[in-house]
């Protein structure tokens, strides 16, 4: 067998998820598989210890589509990385999950599983960080609990509830660009990325996002670049230049190799040029 | 008894909850066209169909396919006659050890049947879970043009 014995639980509602998941502490839940599987056979291989209970959330409808209202959109943590990709309105979800693995992967794999995952250089955080998303939860309690990704994120990702939905308010008119560095190995994870989402009123910039994640931390807003952008005029000749004057450095300096604070000005510049050609077109 | 739908028939099953997809089809059933290659998602050997979408049977749990369609690479031909993406693959000598091509031909089933008449960048989108450690790459290109050409001549 590929994988150690043990009992699989599958809930039909979230309700009785929640209850298995109060009845079974330790359990683990199970989404798309592509993380958990993976991991349940490398911990096999390795001779560790492996969970007794996998709760599969795959029966449970409630989990799976979207939503949307007037002011906001609601995407189900079960909707996987392929319907995110294929849905031609949310242009920002697809172009960060079109490079999200492989099409199989894409296939399977699911938005939920991306955000609570708790692997740093997973792509969906960033966006939506840079979308101010608020994650909602469902607690063993079966009391719903909501929390920004953001903070979220801050916190590392960690979690004892299950993830049912992320809510976006819609936002105005804007510029959206994600730039991605990855470092084929023998798998294709992305080594940087950097997303920046701004607001483009009378040709001045305003509402900015820039959030970077350096893969080996979770990803966090560039407050410092933010500050510099939010108010400067799109046309303005230095903008690039003065840009990259106000970075915070610290995100990726403290983590890794010197490469990557280059790339991660191209990166960046790459995401200006991108966003101030959006707003001028 | 857990009931799986495997190419259009029902097999039934008292299935234990840890058992891959991959490992019911093979040593359960004997349907050997689906391969265990690196068991870790990164070949596309293990490719399926449940569905509609290709998927990667050795990350898949059997019990969570109660329910679905399952259609692998023996599903696709009917009696003697090859599937044209089965035919297109041998008319272009796009088979050289052959172990990937169950994978590949999944593949693109799922991309055809979305997309009938998919670009060259399309494809290459469409078949980026598959590897072919013969890197045999240009002829399993042509022999996906070719079949999306037969596929939609039989169409028109």
């Amino acid at each position: 067998m590929l994988l150690n014995p043990f009992h699989l639980h599958q809930p039909k509602s979230l309700s009785e998820a929640a209850q298995a998941l109060k009845d079974h502490k330790g359990a683990k839940l199970l989404a798309g598989g592509t993380f958990l599987i993976n991991q349940l056979k490398q911990l096999k291989k390795k001779g560790l210890k492996t969970p007794k209970e996998i709760i599969s959330l795959n029966g449970i409808k409630e989990m799976k589509g979207f939503e949307q209202n007037k002011d906001t959109l609601i995407i189900k943590s079960l909707t996987t990385i392929a319907e995110l990709v294929d849905d031609k309105d949310l242009f920002f979800l697809r172009t960060a999950s079109q490079n999200i693995a492989t099409t199989p992967i894409r296939n399977m794999a699911t938005l939920g599983g991306n955000l609570t995952c708790r692997y740093t250089w997973s792509e969906m955080p960033a966006v939506m960080i840079a979308y101010d998303a608020v994650l909602h939860f469902m607690g063993t309690s079966g009391f719903a609990e909501k929390i920004s990704a953001e903070d979220f994120f801050n916190n590392n990702a960690r979690t004892s509830n299950i993830l049912t939905h992320i809510s976006i308010k819609k936002n105005a008119v804007h510029q959206f660009s994600y730039q991605r560095v990855r470092k084929t190995l023998h798998l294709d994870v992305p080594i940087l990325t950097v997303c920046i989402k701004a607001e483009c009123d009378k040709k001045i910039f305003s509402n900015v996002r820039v959030v970077i994640n350096s893969g080996t931390h979770f990803a966090q807003r560039d407050k410092i670049l933010e500050e510099f952008l939010n108010g400067i005029g799109v046309s303005d000749t230095n903008l690039i230049k003065d840009a990259l004057e106000n970075l915070d450095n610290n995100i990726v300096t403290n983590m890794s190799n010197d490469y990557k604070i280059h790339m991660q000005r191209i990166c960046i510049k790459n995401a200006l040029i991108d966003i101030i050609q959006q707003a001028n077109s | 008894m857990d009931i799986l739908n495997i190419n259009n028939k029902d097999y039934e099953f008292s299935l234990t909850g840890y058992e891959t997809l991959l490992e019911v089809l093979r040593d359960e059933l004997g349907f050997t066209g689906t391969k265990t290659a690196c068991s870790e998602a990164e070949c596309g050997a293990c490719s399926v169909i449940i569905n509609g979408n290709s998927v990667l049977s050795c990350i898949t749990l059997a019990k969570d396919c109660v329910g679905k369609k399952i259609t692998t690479i023996e599903g696709l031909a009917k009696d003697d006659e090859l599937h044209p993406i089965q035919q297109a693959f041998l008319d272009q000598g796009a088979v050289q050890c052959g172990f990937c091509i169950p994978g590949m031909i999944i593949a693109t089933k799922t991309l055809l049947d979305k997309n009938p008449k998919p670009t060259e960048e399309e494809i290459q989108i469409g078949l980026d879970g598959n590897i072919c450690r013969c890197a045999g790459y240009p002829q399993i290109m042509k022999a996906v043009k070719h079949a999306s050409k037969i596929i939609n001549k039989d169409n028109d």
